[in-house]
């Protein structure tokens, strides 16, 4: 068996790691990169900032500047942590200089495919709700529930951005979301 | 205070959120895991406008990823030459980490010179102490063992299956203290820190800071040779000589009370040290002598094992090499009641997740890192490859600096500027000359982008006469100009660029291996204060949602598949560990841990993520996780093996479930496990995998034969497994030396109150932030067994002060 193989097997995130390294000098590696992690960049974007408009802004800042700073991806550890870390402080910086309202109106342009109209509705007030209410919990436990939630990352991977061990991940995100909870119900009786 | 949590339940939830969970396995699902449920189902359902996504990508594709940049660079922690790159990437750090205080913080007072009123009319010295608080089910502090050579013998759910001495007695503790709120230092204005380097003795000019295009809040200062990093008046980073402290070695030996002497007289000197202060003996930096400062006579922490400090490092002969300097300010609050030393060990012996805590390990560093910079004849044509740096000016009329490998660039430079991206890596030539302080710069003749790329080579240095070798993959290759004090009988870095033709390696610097210095923390941080708020009741713990079986309760044929692990320790030993998961049942809704133990678990390895069924009996609980004795096992299909198989992965519709189709080699069609269970994906299409796991005689969906995948990755370019060594099928062994599981021993050393408070330097003072307080903390202060040292911080407050 080569040794590049040993390697690939013992290293799970290893995968993304060599596209990493490709795309260096290979914009279809990067592509690839793209295609996966799109998803979470987004919607970890969207329930921050609670708009559509702040979110593709964001997005487009993220890959940006995770294509230009690619060859500083050590590949050391996962490539999901990495590019959301970058999320985050794009993230940051547009609050540094800024303090968006929050609306949603334009989450409604959201496109399903699959659901019906009046679950798209239902989903829309969700999705309103809970981006109202994770502003409204203590930001660590916020932070927890946005990286694993929306950026679908493991509560190691949001540990290493967050600063905190595994376990503690997961107590924020299990004390954020009764907490998360609770506010949407009293958001839920306001909009009421 | 929010209810405390089981972890069981913070499992569930999060293995909700994650998709991780099929709550339709669960009988009784919580709201919360309901609210999680939907929450997750909420979140797959956010989708971007198609048009956006694929322009995005069309306009990505158009922009050209920067160059890969130098081994150092990559691994810059590591490297004495990167610290200014270091340095830029902690203020991005305190950009980010300022998201935690922008966001949901109510918007009050930028610097608070002043106390808030609300503060100061709280009168919280007359508030009456309480006289006891009851901590779960914990009552005392007992220590298991009491009165052994080290000290008594405590456990902690915090350090599973570790024993903790504590060698020295509870403190009589204050019973009060006072909290302060930090101000917040003056504007970091560009005046101020050339007034700065003026007090430091140099004229400089200011230079902005620039990250991912952004320039940021903090500035440089340098004429050249001596350069500030500067955060504020209060807070910088000076470096005398910059040439010098890149190519200088750290100082591998203790410090002496000499060098001690002259970094004291030198802060004083500059009117530096004008605080109360303790110089910092626990885990030396090399080369360095921490200054640390007092509040109430108190150490100000910021967790993390580190402080409010002054780090000065001097070299051997006496010089100042650099200088990390920051002094707090900080405005009274109030006298507030606190716990006793005697009840926050009880918090930590209380929950494996108890609030109010935070704790942190250092591994530790058994290897300084060192770095020799080359350097070059003077008067003589000289060829330099390495990443551009330029610093732009902070007053445009200014002109920019630039470097390559530390050294400064002179001549005609405009086109280079205009052209040039920083951190593109060069190829510059030119001659270097000294300026009227005998530094070194580059007197440029040309330049051109570098057809290299920046390479490491790692090994030994042979030497030949005078000349010094390094030898790779059976290639030697020359190391031009290398000084007789890089050593030759150890293991070195060797940066640079590699002349195929001439067998030359052009270095530009070497390194020693870094080892250690590593660490982690845990806990789930401190609670906010709630000093202006009237006293509330302290809440009791609830419930656990989901029974634990008892000790003493019989398992009698519980079926599992055990996850077996060695754990290697310092003395040689190896001990085994192993675990089955339960799935939600209706005995056991929640689902569950067992830990198994015990001399009927000979040879279990063998059955190493395999279905068995034990007997036995539960003998203890430990973090909620049932620890069975266990007296025999037997698997449930004997003969059952598990297997490795390469093959091709589609996504199929089945009934109503997506699944992930397995086709191996020869054909034959399999259900993976784990897609039946969560959400199926393939990683990726049109790549082979291998798939490793075992698959059960009588178990089968819609026809095929059921995979219970272990492990599966990727395989390109594999054509057979004819070699293949599985690596998920048999235990692992871990060295818990390294990892800090397992049995381990700690020995605290130290209890002392001390002062935390946030470092603002990883913040942003733009007027959006709560009062950042000073609160009163107890410090347990030790080490492990192998030498890393631990520090747990807990929150002193008393609980009716805390939110």
């Amino acid at each position: 068996m080569s040794t590049l193989l040993t390697n690939q097997i013992i290293s799970p995130p290893l995968e993304d790691e060599i596209l990493a390294t490709r795309a260096v000098d290979d914009s279809s590696a990067f592509a690839e990169l793209y295609k996966r992690h799109f998803d979470r960049v987004y919607r970890y974007h969207v329930a921050h900032t609670g708009s559509v408009e702040d979110a593709q802004d964001l997005t487009t800042q993220t890959f940006i500047a995770a294509l230009e700073g690619i060859a500083t991806y050590r590949g050391d550890g996962s490539f999901s942590a990495w590019l959301l870390g970058i999320a985050r402080r794009k993230m940051a910086q547009l609050y540094r200089s800024r303090r968006p309202e929050t609306s949603l109106e334009s989450i409604q342009h959201l496109p399903d495919q699959t659901n019906s109209p009046e679950e798209r509705s239902s989903q829309n007030i969700q999705l309103s709700q809970i981006s109202r209410a994770l502003r409204q919990i203590k930001t660590e436990r916020a932070e927890a529930l946005e990286l694993c939630l929306y950026g679908d990352l493991s509560a190691a991977e949001a540990g290493l951005i967050l600063g905190k061990s595994e376990a503690a991940i997961k107590m924020l995100v299990c004390r954020g979301l009764k907490d998360l909870r609770q506010k949407c119900a009293l958001i839920m009786q306001e909009e009421k | 205070m929010t209810p405390n949590h089981t972890d069981n339940e913070a499992e569930i939830i999060y293995q909700t959120i994650r998709g991780e969970m099929n709550k339709d396995n669960l009988k009784s699902i919580s709201d919360d895991i309901e609210f999680a449920a939907t929450l997750r189902k909420s979140a797959q359902n956010i989708q971007a406008n198609p048009i956006f996504k694929a322009d995005l990508e069309t306009r990505l594709q158009r922009i050209s990823p920067a160059p890969r940049k130098s081994i150092q660079q990559l691994f810059s922690g590591f490297t004495k030459s990167l610290i200014w790159v270091t340095a830029a990437v902690m203020i991005v750090f305190v950009v980010s980490w300022s998201i935690r205080t922008l966001l949901p913080q109510p918007l009050t007072a930028a610097t608070p010179s002043t106390v808030p009123s609300a503060n100061q009319n709280s009168t919280p010295t007359s508030t009456p102490l309480p006289t006891s608080t009851t901590y779960g089910e914990i009552s005392a502090v007992t220590p298991v063992v009491k009165g052994t050579a080290e000290g008594d013998v405590y456990t902690s759910p915090i350090f599973p299956n570790s024993s903790i001495f504590i060698k020295e007695n509870f403190p009589t503790s204050p019973g009060e203290a006072k909290v302060y709120i930090q101000n917040f230092n003056k504007e970091n204005v560009v005046e101020d820190g050339l007034a700065l380097a003026a007090k430091l003795g140099f004229s400089g000019k200011a230079y902005d800071v620039e990250f991912e295009g952004d320039k940021l809040f903090s500035y440089y200062v340098t004429d050249g040779t001596s350069r500030i990093l500067v955060f504020s008046p209060y807070n910088f980073y000076y470096i005398p000589n910059y040439q010098k402290f890149m190519a200088v070695p750290i100082q591998d030996t203790p410090i002496t009370d000499e060098q001690i002497s002259i970094a004291e007289s030198f802060l004083k000197e500059h009117g530096l040290l004008d605080f109360p202060y303790r110089i910092q003996t626990e885990d030396p930096t090399p080369g360095s002598i921490r200054f640390v400062q007092l509040l109430d006579d108190k150490t100000i922490s910021y967790g993390n094992l580190s402080n409010a400090e002054i780090t000065v490092e001097v070299d051997k002969t006496g010089e100042i090499n650099s200088v990390r300097y920051e002094k707090l300010d900080f405005a009274e609050a109030g006298t507030y009641p606190i716990i006793s030393a005697e009840e926050a060990w009880k918090k930590i012996q209380l929950s494996e997740y108890p609030e109010g805590l935070d704790f942190y390990t250092q591994q530790i560093s058994n290897k300084i890192n060192q770095i020799w910079a080359r350097e070059y004849p003077l008067g003589e044509r000289v060829e330099l490859f390495g990443p551009l740096e330029i610093l732009r000016p902070a007053i445009p009329s200014d002109t920019p600096l630039l470097f390559l490998n530390n050294y400064p660039l002179n001549g005609d430079l405009q086109e280079l500027i205009k052209n040039i991206n920083p951190s593109q890596f060069m190829h510059i030539w030119g001659q270097f000359q000294t300026d009227d302080k005998g530094n070194r710069f580059l007197q440029v003749e040309g330049w051109q982008p570098s057809a290299f790329q920046l390479q490491t080579l790692e090994g030994v240095i042979q030497r030949q006469g005078d000349k010094g070798y390094i030898t790779v993959n059976d290639k030697q290759w020359l190391l031009p100009e290398l000084p007789e004090s890089i050593p030759s009988d150890k293991k070195l870095y060797v940066n640079g660029i590699s002349l195929e033709s001439e067998s030359i390696f052009e270095w530009s610097t070497i390194t020693t291996v870094m080892g250690g210095g590593g660490g982690g923390g845990g806990g789930t941080g401190f609670i906010a204060l709630n000093l202006e708020k009237a006293p509330t009741p302290i809440p009791q713990p609830t419930e656990t949602p989901y029974p634990l079986p008892k000790i003493g309760d019989r398992v009698d044929g519980v079926q599992g598949s055990p996850y077996v692990t060695f754990f290697k320790h310092t003395d040689g030993s190896t001990t085994l560990s192993a675990y089955i998961n339960l799935k939600p049942s209706a005995e056991w809704p929640g689902g569950l841990t067992l830990n198994l133990t015990g001399d009927g678990l000979a040879d279990i390895e063998a059955y190493h993520q395999l279905p068995v069924r034990i007997w036995g009996s539960i003998t203890k609980i430990n973090q909620s996780i049932p620890e069975v004795t266990v007296e025999r096992f037997e698997p449930v299909y004997p003969g059952l093996k598990a297997s490795a198989w390469l093959g091709t992965m589609e996504l199929v519709n089945l009934g109503k479930t997506s699944v992930l189709l397995f086709t191996d080699q020869s054909g034959s069609q399999y259900i993976l496990k784990t897609s039946m269970e969560s959400e199926a994906k393939i990683p990726s299409a049109e790549v082979p995998y291998i798939v490793e796991g075992a698959i059960y005689p009588d178990q089968t969906f819609e026809g095929y034969p059921v995979i219970h995948d272990f492990a599966m990755f990727p395989a390109q370019g594999v054509e057979n497994l004819e070699d293949y060594e599985p690596h998920s099928i048999t235990p692992m062994t871990l060295d818990s030396s390294d990892t800090h599981i397992g049995s381990e021993i700690l020995t605290v050393e130290k209890i002392e109150l001390v002062y935390f408070t946030t470092d603002l330097r990883y913040t942003l003072p733009d007027g959006s932030m709560s009062p950042v307080y000073a609160q009163p903390a107890w410090r347990f202060y030790g080490h492990y067994d192998n030498g890393d040292s631990f520090e747990i911080l807990v929150q002193a407050l008393t609980d009716e002060y805390l939110q």
